[in-house]
């Protein structure tokens, strides 16, 4: 921005030292008066309290009249554009001035003089130099990172680091460069080498024509252009489009609006995808693994929405250097990196809870930090409930995010990250219950040449959670229950671009695990209690990965990985061995094995390919292909079908063994008006084996015989999601539509270890029908109304078939696993919203957002549970099957958010 | 041990009250026409016969609760030596040894059924166990929970009860506790008042309360690193006005805090199946719905492998006991006696005029 106007002041300047008088003038106060058209942009830029970016040399030597400060502001930006046969975008209240067309604006560059580079005087001194250079964003001036820059003659290559800069070294003469980068056109600089020196280029993106970026996913075309299918990017602004839960943007509810995404309802943590269990997906926040990602109980989540940068979802093609789960990889990048531009202050107020984001340019362009917090403050609800119980009691959570950037030179970029939560929950003085998360991450991205960089990463995840029970008239039998998981992991990789068409990653992953799964210790003085704890789990995974994504040709990309994964469980650790073929009981052990501390326990590895193909069909549309095999050396051990506070992590072990998916994608991509409206189609087929189930009845919690309660099975997936968005416009939205069916059986000899006779069954998972509508609408620059409408097929459960008697009770025969469904899922949301102001010069900013969650109060079950009642006909008891709701009625809720 | 009990479920409405708009619902369940299968409800015992076996149906759930008696079936029992006894049918659905036949420790009795409509059903062998022997029998003043449902409201509410709990310490041997289940009861006395002429009469009546039919509970839940381990057999309530918990027919009864009870040595096989009912029986009102909890059955249908057979067929070895409590609210020390043996006592019964032999005065 600066660089525009420091040329028209020179120019300026010069016009007031020409000799030439200038042409007849009025005054300043004639509306009649003509000025330059620099002069018109800044009377506007000042009346209007905005700013207009342009290039100097693409506006026409034109003058105008001073009355056109009178007119709108975009009329007189208009006339003025269109004298120069341009055309100007608004983004955030600011204006840019643009070529009209790709072809107007490849002119437009070549109609420039070529740049030359260094000293004329030392014209014929050299035979080669070095051009230093940097690639920027036309419209917004930001450093475009991983760009390449390609001189065909000599067929060197150079690519940007993270400052947008590249070196390259060159015979001196007169160049032509070709500048690429995803998303954008290709741009071609006309230079002239003539000694060592710099040079600063911009290019534009694809997008032109857009009246207002509303749902910015990944530049539209990114889905069309890169070999990468199945993946799901947001950033913040297209978080911000999404509908929130109780008062705010909730990432993990925002992704399972989109197809292949799925939660069990409105309580529980984690997301499906694709028909796998929430345990296998990776959720990575700052490349550390959440292993909770929800507060109370899975209403909230654990993730402070303002401090997300970007989000993504792979749920096939996973990259080779991702490796750990199943189905898919959640990465979720916060902060907004080194160039901070000011200190700021934003926050929210809602009902339940508020957050509060302060960010601020430690060192301006060199080191930057936020800290977000949030705090409920349910409380004062329970205070006012008319009941001793619930009035004594309480349920909260806090959680902090810190985030620090620091650029170390020009070729080194240091992040730090570190998380906070806490949830709390008690009931009276009878039930407390609290879980924490904690994360730390360290990551040193260097530019070691202008092929290459180094990242190195290490991270720290923990989550441990403590359930105490005291009930007043049993002191003998307080009792307090803690389990908790400790991550560690270090990985180190290299990007390698050794040519235009090579980006080539390798790389290593060490990740040790601790499971603590659960101890026993007295709660009071008076506990009678001895305490007692599982035996402690303990592995290492290690894993390498060479990838390399070649551009075929313009149409043909490819994308090669290969992942080796190899998982050491460690002791100390005692090893049942059990009789063959038979059901894993007290019964039928047959030996045991106790190994000791640092002696391998069991040992598993394997091969994990990964491939990507791309074919594009023409400018707007594509077809890719994708397949990725992928181990898993944990689980969520859970007998409910959702996650519950209570579920435990199992590492693999001699009995558990890893699980293992297979998956192939094929999709077809294709953009449409400008691409306004992006549309796809992609069909998959998944394979799981070591998939975990549970025999009836299974004890989870403090089992030290656990695998008599848990059985492989395999299993698989496939579905069609097609979906379909709009960008652009003053009506923005989306519309999924998921296909799918998931299902299980067990592979076990003894009848004690089969689920349904050993035929398939549709997993917890299996939702065939999943639709999803999202539209937001803007009445103007600041109000807009959105509403998202969301539709499943019923879960599958397992519910009675049949009662009996036996002795004086009446009891339960259940139906086949799975055998029955929920009433199906939908629900209505909406939501009207005041934006911020959009003066620039305005510091204190506010927004409104008012919604209704579930505008019609549809009451879709959550859980089918049984109660026993008395039978008041024939005596005794009988059950009776109740259905619970979470959000059963229109829920209103209304947030505040300010900025500074 | 179960997480998911009372516990979570307190916390989970607390979380829910923030919203104020969770609720719970009837949940509509219809199986349609479903076929019923047989249910098998057998106990073969070491004390005198006869010994029983109830043969029923399945009922379709959300039917009317009506108990279809299996008539006509052919029930014998075998024991690990060849020797067969049938059972005789002596009245709808009830199948009964001879008089005379008992069973006894360490051998193996397996039940056969031949029904009506041609299939066969099989158990696997059950060994009856050795009986329960316990080192000591204690008792404590303490309080117990009770929920009673509002005939008014239809709310729940909990009432504390004072009362005494039974221990039983047992031996742990091999690094196992002893499997058993309780049927465990009250002993009641009441007076019914007959005129007669202008003259009252007295009818002296008496009724052992089966009130629990139950796994031990292991008082403290988890209590190894010790050589012992505490069962708690029952709770005997302090006050007679609290006996309104039970759900007894309305009588003036005394209980003298005297408790009967019936201990079971369960194999493997009955100790699964109990348990898993007791799981059932108490898992109810449960949020993060678990896998359904079906009980294991020790029966088979011999013909038709995957044909459905519910039920037990238990052979166990019976410790009968009794004791009477004696608080003292002054020392708050509770005394515990053993009484009579219960066998010796009939169920229930009335004696005119005149106090029974074990009437408590």
């Amino acid at each position: 921005m600066n660089r525009y106007r420091l040329h028209w002041t020179l120019a300026l300047a010069a016009l007031l030292f020409a000799a030439e008088p200038a042409s007849p003038q009025e005054t300043a106060d004639s509306p009649g008066q003509l000025i330059p058209v620099w002069e018109i942009i800044e009377a506007l830029e000042e009346k209007h309290h905005t700013t207009i970016y342009y290039r100097e040399t693409w506006l026409a030597d034109e003058v105008y009249s001073m009355s056109l400060l009178e007119e709108p502001l975009e009329e007189a930006i208009s006339m003025i554009a269109g004298r120069s046969e341009l055309t100007f975008l608004e983004v955030d209240g600011r204006y840019f001035l643009l070529p009209r067309d790709s072809h107007h604006r490849q002119q437009l560059a070549e109609d420039d003089d070529m740049t030359t580079i260094g000293d004329p005087a030392e014209y014929g001194r050299y035979a080669r130099a070095t051009i230093r250079g940097r690639i920027l964003d036309a419209a917004t001036f930001e450093p475009l990172i991983g760009a390449v820059i390609y001189e065909p003659e000599s067929e060197q290559g150079a690519t940007t680091d993270l400052d947008g800069r590249f070196d390259m070294n060159l015979p001196v003469g007169d160049h032509r460069l070709r500048i690429s980068y995803v998303g954008y056109d290709d741009a071609y600089r006309d230079v002239r080498l003539i000694s060592d020196g710099e040079v600063t280029f911009e290019i534009f993106t694809e997008a032109t024509q857009l009246a207002e970026v509303t749902v910015t996913a990944r530049r539209a075309r990114d889905h069309i252009t890169s070999t990468q299918m199945s993946l799901i990017t947001m950033d913040a602004d297209a978080l911000e489009m999404l509908p929130g839960s109780f008062g705010e943007q909730d990432i993990v509810r925002s992704f399972t609006l989109m197809p292949g995404v799925q939660t069990i309802g409105e309580f529980g943590s984690g997301f499906n995808v694709r028909g796998g269990g929430a345990d296998q997906n990776l959720m990575l926040v700052e490349n550390v693994p959440l292993f909770n990602s929800s507060h109370l109980f899975g209403l909230i989540s654990v993730i402070n929405p303002d401090m997300v940068r970007e989000v993504s979802l792979m749920k096939a093609g996973i990259p080779a250097r991702y490796g750990e789960r199943a189905s898919a990889v959640m990465d979720i990048r916060l902060g907004n990196g080194v160039d901070l531009e000011r200190t700021s202050l934003e926050g929210g107020v809602g009902l339940i809870n508020s957050r509060l984001l302060f960010e601020s340019p430690i060192v301006k362009d060199r080191v930057a930090l936020s800290i977000g917090a949030r705090s409920s403050y349910s409380d004062w609800l329970l205070q006012r409930v008319p009941n001793e119980d619930l009035m004594n009691s309480s349920v909260d959570f806090n959680d902090l995010t810190g985030h620090l950037h620091v650029a170390l030179g020009q070729n080194h970029r240091l992040t730090l990250f570190g998380y906070r939560s806490y949830d709390q929950s008690n009931f009276g003085d009878d039930v407390d219950y609290e879980y924490y998360n904690r994360l730390a991450s360290f990551r040193l991205n260097s530019y070691l040449s202008s092929s290459l960089s180094s990242t190195l990463i290490a991270g720290y995840s923990g989550y441990e959670y403590s359930l105490a029970e005291k009930p007043e008239f049993n002191p003998d039998g307080h009792y307090q229950i803690n389990s908790d998981i400790e991550y560690k992991k270090l990985t180190w990789f290299l990007s390698y671009y050794p040519s235009a068409i090579h980006e080539i990653n390798f790389g290593v992953d060490a990740i040790r695990y601790d499971i603590a799964p659960g101890g026993i210790e007295p709660a009071s003085d008076e506990s009678q209690v001895s305490p007692w704890s599982l035996e402690s789990e303990q592995a290492y995974e290690l894993a390498a990965f060479l990838s390399d994504e070649i551009n075929v040709s313009d149409r043909i990309a490819l994308e090669l990985g290969l992942r080796y994964s190899h998982y050491l469980q460690m002791g100390p650790a005692l090893v049942r061995d059990y009789a063959e073929n038979e059901a894993y009981s007290h019964h039928t052990i047959v030996d045991s094995t106790q190994y000791e501390s640092g002696e391998v326990v069991s040992e598993y590895g394997g091969l994990e390919p990964r491939l990507g193909l791309r074919f594009g069909l023409g400018e707007n549309s594509s077809m890719k292909l994708s397949y990725n095999r992928a181990n898993q050396y944990i689980n969520l051990i859970s007998n409910t079908s959702v996650m519950a506070p209570t579920d435990l992590w199992k590492l693999s072990d001699t009995h558990l063994k890893p699980l293992t998916s297979d998956q192939v994608a094929l999709g077809y991509f294709r953009n449409f008006f400008d691409n306004t409206v992006e549309t796809s189609l992609e069909v998959y087929y998944k394979q799981i084996h070591n998939a975990i189930e549970y025999t009836s009845g299974a004890q989870i919690s403090m089992n030290d015989y656990l695998e008599m309660d848990v059985i492989n099975a395999k299993g698989y997936s496939y579905g069609a999601e097609f979906f379909v968005r709009k960008n652009s416009g003053d009506l923005t939205g989306f519309a999924s539509y998921t296909f799918s069916s998931s299902q299980r059986r067990t592979d076990h000899a003894h009848p004690d270890m089969q689920i349904n006779n050993n035929n398939y069954f549709p997993s917890n998972h299996d939702r065939p029908h999943n639709f999803s509508l999202n539209a937001n609408y803007f009445l103007s620059r600041r109000w807009r109304i959105s509403a998202t409408f969301n539709y499943n097929t019923g879960r599958p459960v397992t519910l009675p078939e049949y009662t009996y008697q036996h002795g004086n009770n009446m009891l339960l025969a259940y139906s086949d696993r799975n055998s029955y469904r929920l009433p199906d899922y939908h629900r209505l949301d909406i939501s009207i919203s005041l934006g911020e102001n959009l003066r620039i010069d305005q510091r204190g900013k506010g927004s409104l957002t008012f919604s209704v969650l579930n505008v019609y109060g549809r009451k879709n079950p959550f859980s089918v549970f049984y109660r026993q009642q008395p039978d008041t006909q024939q005596g005794g008891r009988s059950f009776d099957l109740y259905q619970l709701y979470i959000i059963g009625r229109p829920l209103p809720t209304i947030t505040y958010n300010f900025s500074f | 041990m179960k997480m998911t009990t009372n516990k979570t479920n307190k916390l989970l409405w607390l979380t829910m009250l923030i919203l104020a708009v969770a609720c719970q619902e009837k949940f509509d369940h219809s199986v349609g026409p479903l076929e019923n299968y047989l249910v098998v409800d057998g106990l073969l015992t070491t004390q005198e016969g006869p010994h029983g076996v109830r043969l029923s149906e399945t009922t379709p759930y959300g039917e009317p609760r009506n108990l279809t008696r299996i008539t006509d079936a052919l029930v014998t029992i075998a024991d690990d030596e060849g020797n067969e006894v049938l059972l005789e049918e002596t009245s709808n659905g009830w199948y009964y040894t001879p008089n005379d036949f008992r069973g006894k420790v360490g051998k193996s009795y397996t039940l056969q059924i031949v029904t009506s409509d041609g299939y066969t059903y099989e158990s696997d062998p059950q060994k009856i166990k050795e009986p329960v022997e316990f080192e000591d029998m204690e008792a404590e003043f303490t309080y117990e929970s009770f929920y009673f449902e509002s005939e008014i409201s239809g709310r729940i509410y909990e009432d504390i009860v004072e009362g005494t709990k039974i221990y039983l310490e047992t031996l742990i041997e091999d690094g196992e506790t002893p499997r058993f289940r309780i049927e465990a009861g009250l002993y009641l006395q009441y007076v019914n008042i007959i005129p007669a002429g202008g003259v009252e009469t007295y009818d002296y009546c008496w009724m052992i309360y089966d009130g629990t039919d139950m796994l031990p509970r292991d008082i403290p839940d988890f209590s190894t690193g010790s050589d012992y381990s505490n069962h708690q057999i029952g709770f005997l309530p302090y006050n007679t006005s609290d006996l309104l918990y039970l759900n007894l027919p309305e009588r003036s009864y005394d209980h003298h805090r005297t408790l009967i009870s019936r201990l079971y040595s369960l194999n493997v096989d009955a100790y699964a199946f109990h348990q898993a009912k007791n799981e059932q029986l108490s898992d109810e009102g449960k949020f993060f719905d678990p896998i359904a909890i079906d009980l294991p059955t020790n029966m088979r249908c011999v013909n038709d492998e995957e044909r459905r057979v519910y039920g037990l067929f238990e052979a166990s070895s019976v410790t009968s006991l009794s004791a009477r409590s004696h608080y003292n609210s002054n020392t708050g020390e509770v005394t515990l006696t053993p009484w009579l043996d219960p066998e010796t006592i009939p169920e229930e019964g009335c004696s005119y005029m005149e106090f029974p032999d074990f009437w408590i005065e």
